[in-house]
């Protein structure tokens, strides 16, 4: 009798201790915390909805550091330099990649570690190849999917009967038919379009019409080529449609462009995808489904339009090299860009974050989310398809401050344009020689290369 | 002996002061200004290269975007720094009657200061906005039709950056000519009115001199100040549109901190800082010039 | 034409109409903060703007005050406190030592002033290094992320801007009454502080509130040197800009909590301003 109530004790011990086991110790870095550093809310919420499912799930705490965001990279950057370790993971811009690798943990080991599966296979094949990983190595994974869409108002193309722009140059006339009148009725003057054209980050709004017209970054030999026919057409294209533009514009960033297009000042206008929510939201918008995506215009060559939308930053998640914790990071990692978790967090409008998976794209509920969800989903995905990466060597800060300190001073009619591209060009010599011309070619080959690939390949505009 | 004695305690007063700055500044400064000496590039692993005297040539000789946000800060900058002097003065000088209400007039005007640079120029971006800018709103209701376009007109535009600059740091004049004033003897005032002396007379030949160390001490800080001028523009304008706004602590800041040319962006700050002692000496001789004659 | 009399009164009623309007250049923005912190989020931008929010809201205090908002704040009134307290206590005495001794001469007061003239990026990579520190046994000393190392990194650019202040107000004392004291019996010391600071009083507060707002307005190396134990408030404010959003209520609710502390001490250092009226200025 004793005997058999303590095997029973024993059991049940065994089972309690099981038991609980099972729900702290799922992971081996269970009881660890991780340090994970990301902007700050709205990015930020979406480690704080999951972070409980997460602790339940691995037993792995998570303290979340917000950052601010105009500031991250040199924050990172002093951090990295120091070795110190201080972070687990960190948001990441994927033009980064290339001066921060040095400093990042390659995924791949650690993932193999772990038995961890991303499921690659499921990320936007753009997002995969050029924005996660960096000469053939893995070092992110995508937190917020971002391309260019172009926004314009249905409800008024639809009333006054014109076609949706699908070259710069129509954009343009489109911009200039819609300026100056009040085409709602709602008795303000309204104007044709809206772009971010504030000094900061105004470049990706040259770059689309740029490589629509032809351009890239570079010839194979590392000459620049901005300003070639491709570059001017861009920007004399960008000159033309100012005057169409709200009074401002030359100062305006992300913040106003949105604030014209959902408050319906703006016919039409480009933005990232993140607008396509807000403009469905009745608490700041007065567009409710008036809204629809299209393309980013493109450039007519015989026979054919090239339609280049600039697949403008996003964000990755990444682990630095001297975080101490890299098997919960990666964990971390795989859990909260895993497609369940990862599809609430970008269909939530509170966390700001856009859809990276091909699931996301084709999930039913993400497309029932409002009456044009679909469209949108649609939209998004077409304009990745034709999509234009960034420069992704070291020194693409560098370039494109440089390229934008030029082009800012021709719309604001201080410089003449074939002098600012001709200087631009110069300015980008002198970097690239800074930091070793051999070098850099060979890394902007390996890159050029990748966009040859995808039939992106320099053309010379004849005009 | 004695007087080596009285020597040593007279250093005695600023020995603290001295020791403490030289015990936190020594190790960076020496560290900057040897890498002023060196390429150091932090996007590419190659660590310290040694250039001579090559990164001090190029600001000076090449960099033509240096030179222009040179041109820049000076126009931002003394206008800024004059009009926070005239205006600081001048509400020291009212406030320092005797008024009904004077410490809530001192507290409401000194409220500037206490607001976060980053948190006021994001504010005046509000303010500022074309349409939904509270300024031009008040223009247009007193009949000045649509109003300006503050930030996005490369010739107003560095105004506009002047105008939060002494919206934020007028009470700094106002407030340290204000305790100057107070510290004033009222004997030689009453007696030169007595003499005959008008007012304004008496404001130029006795209140301002007396006045004078502090307002050369408040003149220097703020034109150090005002030379680092930052994230007021950072947020308000980056610098643009074109060139017209960006001041060279902006510019450096980009070559260091965004660029990551740590050596080229340290002799770019050892310039600056040149640039800035032969203004503050030649600021001050010009003064003391005045006092001998 | 008018009597004496009269002509002070319109003197006085000018006075009062520039003052106010100067007020009122000088707290519109602040008004409009106000008002921002008490809108949602329909309210921030509209045509015409939105002056009294229709339904103001506590929600944007309830947040900062359910987040760490308020640890941040504390992180600023420690770093910028003790900072004061160690400028004057060493900038005191060095200003009276300039001002009535010499010292040093014109090379030494130029030397502190030009501690504030180097723009800080080029020291900030140097201290973040100085700072990271060394392992000690098991232990690892270091000055990154607490408020000792902002405290003493300030005083580089406060003790310049206090020195030089103090100066002026040092100077500004007459010698002779310093040392008829001193003759009476005081000691040099006893003299100083029985008879010159309370003189000097409103010069000492005046530079002691801008010590402190120079402190806590800093950014650059709160952001550096900083990550989340002693992170300032500053620091928090930045992070209401993001590059998808602006929570302008938010920001606007921390800032107006964030004025309190050094609204408090102008508020009291006014005694001492008002005080200093007993010894002059120009009266009306």
């Amino acid at each position: 009798m004793r005997g058999r109530i303590k095997i029973v004790l024993c059991l049940m011990a065994v089972l309690i201790l099981a038991g609980t086991a099972g729900v702290f110790a799922q992971s081996p870095y269970a009881g660890e915390t991780i340090t994970v550093a990301v902007h700050a809310v709205p990015h930020a919420t979406a480690v704080y909805n999951f972070q409980d499912q997460f602790l339940k799930e691995t037993g792995i705490k998570v303290k979340v550091i917000e950052m601010t965001a105009d500031v991250m990279y040199e924050k990172y950057m002093t951090e990295f330099i120091g070795g110190t370790g201080a972070y687990d993971v960190v948001q990441m811009n994927p033009q980064w990649l290339a001066d921060t690798s040095p400093y990042l943990a390659p995924l791949k080991p650690l993932a193999d570690k772990e038995g961890l599966d991303f499921k690659l296979d499921d990320l936007v094949p753009k997002f995969r190849d050029l924005y996660c990983s960096w000469l053939g190595v893995w070092y992110g994974m995508p937190w917020d999917g971002d391309v260019h869409l172009l926004y314009y108002r249905k409800d008024i193309f639809d009333k006054l009967g014109i076609e949706v722009p699908k070259t710069w140059k129509e954009y343009r006339d489109t911009a200039s038919f819609l300026n100056g009148w009040d085409w709602d009725d709602d008795g303000e003057i309204e104007y044709g379009c809206t772009e971010y054209l504030k000094k900061d980050r105004m470049y990706w709004w040259f770059l689309d019409r740029f490589a629509s017209y032809g351009g890239v970054y570079f010839d194979e030999d590392m000459n620049p080529l901005v300003n070639t026919k491709s570059g001017m057409m861009a920007l004399k294209n960008m000159v033309e449609c100012l005057p169409y533009m709200p009074p401002g514009s030359l100062s305006w960033s992300y913040m106003e462009v949105r604030t014209a297009l959902v408050k319906g000042d703006a016919a039409m206008g480009k933005q990232w995808t993140c607008v396509g929510k807000a403009a469905e939201n009745p608490e700041e918008s007065k567009v409710v489904g008036k809204m629809n995506y299209a393309l980013v215009p493109g450039a007519q060559w015989d026979g054919e339009i090239y339609y280049r939308p600039m697949i403008a930053g996003g964000w990755d998640l990444t682990i630095p090299k001297d975080s101490k914790k890299k098997g919960a990071a990666i964990t971390f990692l795989h859990f909260i860009t895993r497609p369940d978790i990862s599809l609430q967090i970008v269909m939530d409008p509170n966390t700001s974050l856009d859809p990276y998976r091909l699931s996301h794209y084709t999930s039913p509920v993400f497309r029932a989310l409002w009456p044009t969800a679909g469209d949108y989903l649609d939209a998004i995905n077409a304009n990745l398809d034709k999509g234009f990466p960034d420069l992704l060597i070291p020194g693409t800060a560098e370039y494109m401050n440089a390229l934008t300190y030029e082009i800012t001073q021709v719309l604001a009619g201080t410089k003449d344009a074939k002098k600012a591209l001709d200087d631009a060009a110069k300015a980008w010599n002198e970097i690239t020689d800074n930091l070793d011309r051999e070098t850099q070619k060979k890394l902007w080959n390996g890159q050029y290369d990748a966009m040859k690939a995808l039939g992106i390949v320099y053309k010379e505009w004849k005009d | 002996m004695k007087s080596g004695r009285k020597k040593l305690k007279r250093y005695s007063f600023v020995l603290p002061a001295v020791i403490l700055l030289i015990v936190i500044t020594i190790f960076p400064l020496v560290y900057s200004l040897t890498l002023s000496f060196f390429h150091w590039d932090l996007r590419r692993p190659l660590g310290w290269r040694f250039a001579g005297f090559s990164n001090y040539a190029r600001a000076l000789f090449s960099d033509h975007r240096f030179h222009r946000s040179l041109i820049t800060t000076g126009i931002i900058g003394v206008s800024a720094v004059l009009l926070e002097f005239l205006l600081g003065l001048g509400l020291a000088l009212l406030l320092s009657r005797k008024l009904v209400g004077k410490r809530i007039l001192t507290t409401l005007l000194v409220m500037p200061v206490m607001i976060s640079p980053v948190v006021a120029a994001l504010m005046w971006r509000m303010l500022y906005h074309e349409k939904y800018g509270a300024i031009n709103a008040i223009l247009r209701l007193l009949g000045f039709g649509t109003g300006p376009s503050w930030l996005g007109s490369p010739h107003l535009a560095p105004f506009s950056v002047v105008l939060v600059d002494a919206w934020q740091w007028t009470p700094l004049f106002m407030m340290i000519l204000l305790a100057g004033l107070q510290s004033i003897p009222i004997e030689p005032h009453e007696s030169a009115l007595v003499d005959g002396a008008s007012r304004p007379q008496v404001f130029w030949h006795i209140t301002l001199p007396m006045l004078k160390l502090s307002i050369i001490a408040a003149l220097l800080i703020r034109l150090v100040d005002v030379i680092k001028l930052f994230d007021t523009v950072f947020i308000l304008t980056s610098g643009g549109p074109g060139s017209s706004t960006e001041t060279v602590s902006y510019y450096v800041y980009l070559v260091g901190f965004r660029f990551f040319r740590v050596g080229y962006a340290a002799s770019l700050s050892y310039l600056l800082l040149a640039i800035v002692v032969v203004i503050a000496l030649g600021f001050l001789r010009i003064l003391r010039r005045r006092e001998v004659g | 034409m008018f009597s004496r009399r009269a002509l002070l009164k319109i003197e006085n009623i000018a006075v009062y109409v520039i003052l106010v309007m100067a007020v009122s250049l000088a707290v519109f923005p602040i008004a409009w903060t106000v008002s921002t912190s008490f809108k949602s989020v329909g309210e921030y931008y509209t045509y015409p703007p939105v002056w009294i929010p229709k339904n103001p809201t506590i929600a944007n205090y309830t947040y900062i005050i359910s987040t760490a908002g308020l640890d941040y704040l504390r992180n600023s009134l420690i770093i910028a406190s003790l900072n004061l307290l160690l400028v004057l206590g060493v900038s005191i005495p060095a200003a009276y030592g300039i001002a009535r001794f010499r010292v040093g001469g014109e090379n030494l007061s130029f030397w502190i002033l030009s501690q504030r003239m180097l723009p800080p990026v080029a020291t900030i990579i140097p201290f973040f290094l100085l700072f990271r520190g060394f392992q000690l046994f098991d232990r690892q000393i270091t000055l990154l992320d607490k408020h000792l190392g902002l405290i003493l990194v300030y005083c580089t650019f406060n003790i310049a801007f206090a020195v030089w202040l103090l100066i002026g107000f040092f100077e500004s004392f007459p010698a002779e009454i310093e040392e008829a004291a001193v003759i009476d019996g005081c000691s040099r010391i006893g003299a100083v502080l029985r008879v010159v600071i309370p003189v000097i009083a409103p010069g000492i507060v005046v530079t002691g509130l801008f010590c402190f707002i120079f402190s806590w307005n800093e950014f650059l190396f709160a952001l550096i040197l900083t990550r989340e134990a002693a992170k300032t408030v500053t620091l928090q404010l930045s992070q209401f800009r993001t590059p998808t959003k602006i929570l302008w209520g938010e920001m606007s609710a921390l800032s107006l909590i964030t004025i309190i502390p050094i609204l408090v001490i102008v508020v009291f250092i006014q005694r001492y301003l008002v005080k200093g009226l007993a010894f002059g200025a120009v009266k009306g």
